[in-house]
Formats: structure tokens, sequence, C-alpha cells
């Protein structure tokens, strides 16, 4: 009876890690194997060593400038960079906006209406499926007949020809095409890091507050000395979080690469989407000649990446902090 | 007079703000709202220029949509994302329910262990495994099959985590003892005492499995090869290409079919998925 007692808790957890390791732990160190082969998909994978993680950090790229040959950055690290011009913007906003919010709808001299209400809609744009907005984002960005140069514009019959310039082709800029992923990424999830840091600044005591208030502390003050401090928990979640995610950044530059609507992304702007895990996918499902390997050990790559840079950010805080103290 | 400049102050500030959260409000909103009202417009009216009014064209845009997509049989997204979140969300709520509530209220040997396991892959990136899991599927003969899309949603570690704390907080251990010593068997307590009380947590974690599910992009991609077992995500990505006539009325449309379940669940149950989003934060 007793003997039997110790198991039951085991047999009530035994389902999830039968889950947890056919489809989880399993194929992440199945994944760490094939990292080290050359693997077409369809012969048996072949044993190569630590090649394609060589291949990530010695393979250069080609570039003309004019007439110059330039060697560049293998696309691995084109599609690294690529991937913090889109994320990197898209955070800044995506706190200002947040931690603005955040403080208005706390504050307690404001006692603004209607909290729940904005909260809700600022948090909606989060839930819808991400393709579809990327779609979205190119019907309503399409050239000659999207929306957005329409507002901008005035209809296009105004024009000569009753086309609109190739200059008003927003998306032919790489890096305005990169800067409108930033832009959704924003707007899709600053709702979402305002509920997270509102909950974080209604957490803190009032009493912190009325303490500041009495010693006749500004607005600013009260801000950069109290609540953010106070947040960094919150506000260190909203960034690990934002990070991991966004190093991941997939759907949103796949539909848009996708995107043939008449010549609307192609060629420079091709490239500047291309985020790590794009590349990821290309190298194993996109090619004629896929590489699982090499997309493998890309996997792993974009992991230590992520790792790395998480672990920078939480130093830099603990050293902030402590600096402040 | 002093006290009246302050107020006159606050007045004009708290003004300005709100025209600011309702200049967001409005960039959150007008979107689908212009996605809305072209969907219910002609081509040629789509070309002449924007407008709030709505058109009176749904039905031709129905039809329209009904003819380019003949070939793709758009409409099969809706069923094949409606089996894979509904399955889905089903396997991940029952099981993680079981899991939490064993961590909760057993002791067992390794249980440390098993729940470190939990964490850490909470921090793991998605995409880490994602080549390993594709062999997982071809060596199951599980590739182009929706199952290979259920399957790995029996393994939701942050509904456990999130499920954990929820019954520690609405579960006390005397309800359980209590029922143990009326004779009851293990499992019947955790169906009929458990559950019951865990329904709000589970109805949130529920919501958030189901939209996860719905929206998921990279996996289906990955492992479905005929359009028609496509999800809806992917029948929308497909509409990009240059295949299809550039009938943007048609386009608007179905992009707002392909996101009506999630702005009908929004509509309905925004107070769950508000709640479920700021536990994030509260987690340490």
């Amino acid at each position: 009876m007793k003997l039997q007692k110790k198991y039951i808790g085991l047999l009530f957890i035994l389902p999830f890690f039968i889950f947890y390791f056919m489809f989880n732990l399993y194929p992440v160190f199945y994944t760490f194997f094939l990292s080290l082969t050359k693997w077409d998909g369809f012969a048996d994978p072949e044993l190569v060593g630590f090649d394609n993680y060589a291949r990530l950090f010695t393979e250069l790229g080609t570039r003309f400038m004019g007439m110059d040959k330039l060697d560049v950055p293998g696309e691995f690290w084109l599609a690294f960079v690529n991937t913090w011009r889109i994320w990197l913007p898209n955070i800044i906003l995506q706190l200002v906006i947040a931690l603005f919010l955040g403080v208005i709808f706390t504050n307690t001299r404001l006692r603004m209406k209607g909290v729940g209400f904005f909260r809700a809609i600022f948090y909606f744009p989060n839930l819808v499926t991400a393709a579809s907005v990327g779609i979205l984002a190119l019907v309503l960005l399409d050239w000659q007949h999207g929306a957005i140069n329409q507002i901008i514009h005035g209809p296009a019959s105004n024009f000569t020809g009753g086309s609109y310039p190739p200059e008003f082709n927003i998306l032919m800029n790489p890096i305005r095409a990169q800067f409108v992923i930033s832009i959704i990424q924003t707007w899709q999830w600053f709702g979402v890091s305002m509920i997270l840091l509102m909950a974080g600044m209604q957490g803190i005591p009032k009493t912190y507050y009325e303490a500041a208030d009495l010693d006749g502390a500004s607005t600013t003050q009260t801000f950069f000395k109290i609540t953010l401090p106070l947040l960094m928990p919150v506000f260190t979640y909203v960034v690990v979080t934002s990070l991991i995610g966004g190093m991941q950044i997939f759907d949103i530059p796949y539909v848009f690469l996708r995107g043939t609507m008449q010549g609307q992304v192609g060629g420079a702007t091709g490239k500047a989407l291309t985020t790590m895990v794009y590349y990821l996918w290309q190298q194993a499902f996109g090619l004629t000649n896929p590489n699982f390997g090499y997309a493998a050990a890309v996997s792993y790559m974009l992991f230590i990446i992520i790792a790395v840079f998480a672990v920078i950010y939480l130093k830099m805080i603990t050293r902030v902090s402590k600096g402040e103290a | 007079m002093e006290i009246s400049t302050a107020r006159l102050k606050l007045q004009i500030t708290r003004g300005l703000l709100y025209a600011l959260i309702f200049v967001l409000a409005i960039a959150c909103i007008v979107p689908f709202y212009i996605m809305i009202v072209n969907g219910s417009r002609t081509n040629e009216q789509i070309n002449t220029g924007i407008t709030l009014i709505p058109g009176s064209n749904v039905i031709g845009n129905i039809k329209t949509t009904l003819i380019i997509t003949a070939n793709i049989n758009f409409f099969f997204g809706y069923v094949n994302s409606a089996i894979v979140a509904i399955c889905a969300t089903i396997l991940s709520i029952y099981i993680a329910s079981l899991t939490a509530f064993g961590f909760v209220f057993y002791e067992f040997p390794l249980k440390k262990v098993f729940f470190g396991f939990i964490m850490a892959s909470m921090m793991i990136p998605a995409q880490l495994g994602l080549i390993g899991l594709w062999d997982l599927m071809l060596k199951f003969n599980l590739l182009d099959n929706l199952l290979a899309l259920i399957l790995p949603a029996g393994a939701a570690a942050f509904t456990v985590y999130f499920l954990r704390q929820y019954i520690r907080s609405v579960l006390p251990e005397y309800i359980i003892q209590a029922a143990r010593i009326d004779g009851a068997h293990d499992l019947s307590i955790f169906h009929r005492i458990a559950l019951p009380i865990m329904s709000p947590g589970i109805a949130t974690m529920a919501i958030f499995a189901f939209v996860f599910n719905w929206n998921n992009f990279l996996w289906p991609l990955v492992v479905l090869t005929s359009t028609d077992n496509y999800t809806m995500p992917l029948m929308i990505a497909q509409l990009n290409s240059s295949l299809y006539a550039r009938d943007y009325g048609a386009i608007y449309l179905m992009i707002a079919l392909s996101i009506f379940p999630i702005i009908v669940m929004f509509a309905f149950l925004q107070k769950f998925l508000i709640s479920g989003v700021s536990f994030g934060s509260l987690k340490e």
C-alpha cells in the first residue's frame, strides 16, 4: 500500500513526460546530432563533425558595390543583422509606449477612465494570426491599390497615367521594409507589454508614491527613482521574452518574402527581410538541395545567440541597478 | 484661485492624454475596419480611394472568393484549423491538469528534477528542436498529417506551470484529504473535485492554447504539404502569390474570414485573456 502510494504522483505526471520526452526533449537532442551531419532528408546522415558550425563562421558572401567586389559576412550573419534591425526598433518603441501608457493608467492623480476598455483594444492586435496580419499589411501597403498610399497621396487617378510613381512603393526600400515589420511588431505587442508593466506598477506600494509626493518630487523624478527601479523584474521579463520571440521572427517576413504582388517585395528587400529563422527554414525546406544538418546547426547557433544576449542584458541590468543603489 | 489653475492644468493634461490614447486605439482598430469595408466593395471602388462606409458587394466578393480559391479549397482551412486547435487544446489542457495536480498533491521520487525539466523547457526557443521533430514525424510517417500538429501539444510546459500555481491558490489540501477519507479514488478525486474547482484557470489556458494552435505557422508550414490539409494561416499565406487574379475585394474578405473566429473569441472571452497575460509578470 505504502509503496503504491509513493508512485501515484508519478502516474499523474507520466503522460506529460511521455509527450515531453518524445516531442520535445528527444527532437532537441536529435537536432544537435543532425547538426554534426550532412543530410539531405533522404539518404542516411553523414557525420561531418563541426563542419556546419565552421561554415557559419567562415562562409563569406559577395556583394557588388559599383565595380568593386566586396567580401561580406555570410548569409547567416546578414540574417542576424536583419533580425536585429527588425527587433531593436520594435522593442524600444514598444517599451516607450507601454511604459507611458502604464504610468498614465496607474497614476492616482490623473484617475483616467476607461482603462479596461483601452487595455482590451490595445491587446487585440496580438491575438490576430500573424500570417493574416502580414497579408493585410501587404494589401494595405500595395503600391497601386493599397489604402496607405491612398491616404498619404490621394487617389491614384490624380497622377499621370492614373497610377502612382515607383518611388511611392514603400516596400522597395530594404531599410523601410524592415522598419515596416518593426512597426507591425510594435503594433502587435505594445498592448501585451502594457498589461504586464501595468500589473507590475500596480504591485508597487502606494506609500512610496505618497512619500515622494510629500517630498515634492516631480512626476519624472518619481518615474525614474521609484517606478522604473521597482519595475525591473517585470521589465526584464518583458525584454527577455520579447528577445526570445523577436530573434525567432518568421511569419510576417515569410509572408512578405513570398509576396510577389506586382514585384512589391523583391531583390534587395528580399535579402533585407531574411531573418534567422527564415534562413533556417530555407536551408531545410526552401531549397532544391536542402541541407538539414546545416539547418540544425543554424538552430543551435540561434539558441546560443539568444542565450548570450539574454545573459548580456541581465548583466547590464544588475550593474545598472547596483550603480544606482 | 491657486487650486482652480492647478485643476485646469490637470484637466488639460487629461484631455491631451485622452486624445493620444484615442489615436492609439484608432491605430489598433483601423486596419481591421478598412479590411471589413474593402471586403464589401468591388475592385473598382477600392481603386478609387478609401472610405469608412461599407460597400454592398459582399455577396459578389464571396462568389469571387469561391471561384479563385476553387483549386485550394480555402474553406477546408476552417475545418483543418478547427480540428487541430480543438484537439490540441483538449490534449494539452487535460494532460497539463493531471500533471499540475500530481505536482501539487503528491510526493514522489525525483519530483524536483521533473519540475526542473518543465522550467527549463519554458526557456528553450521553440525552433530549437524543429529539424529533429520533423525527422521524428518523417519516421512516424505523420508528415502531411494533422496528427503531427496535434501530438506535440501534449507537452505544454507553461500550462502546467500556470495550473500548478492556480491549484495552489484555489484548492486547499484539506478538501483532497476529506475526499480521501471518504474513500474516493485518486483519479476520481481529480475528475470530480479538482477539475471543477480548477475550471476558471483551465478556461484561461484553454483559450490561449486555442489561439496559439489556430495561429501557429512555422510548424504547420513545415509539416503539411497538400493544400487540402492546410490550416487557415497557411491558406491565407497562399493568397499572396501571383496565381490569383488581383481581386482586392475578395482578398480583403478572405483575410477577414481568416481572423473571424479570433474576433469572436476576443469579443466574448477578453477578460480571461487579459487576466492570463498579466499572470506572466507575477510569476516571481
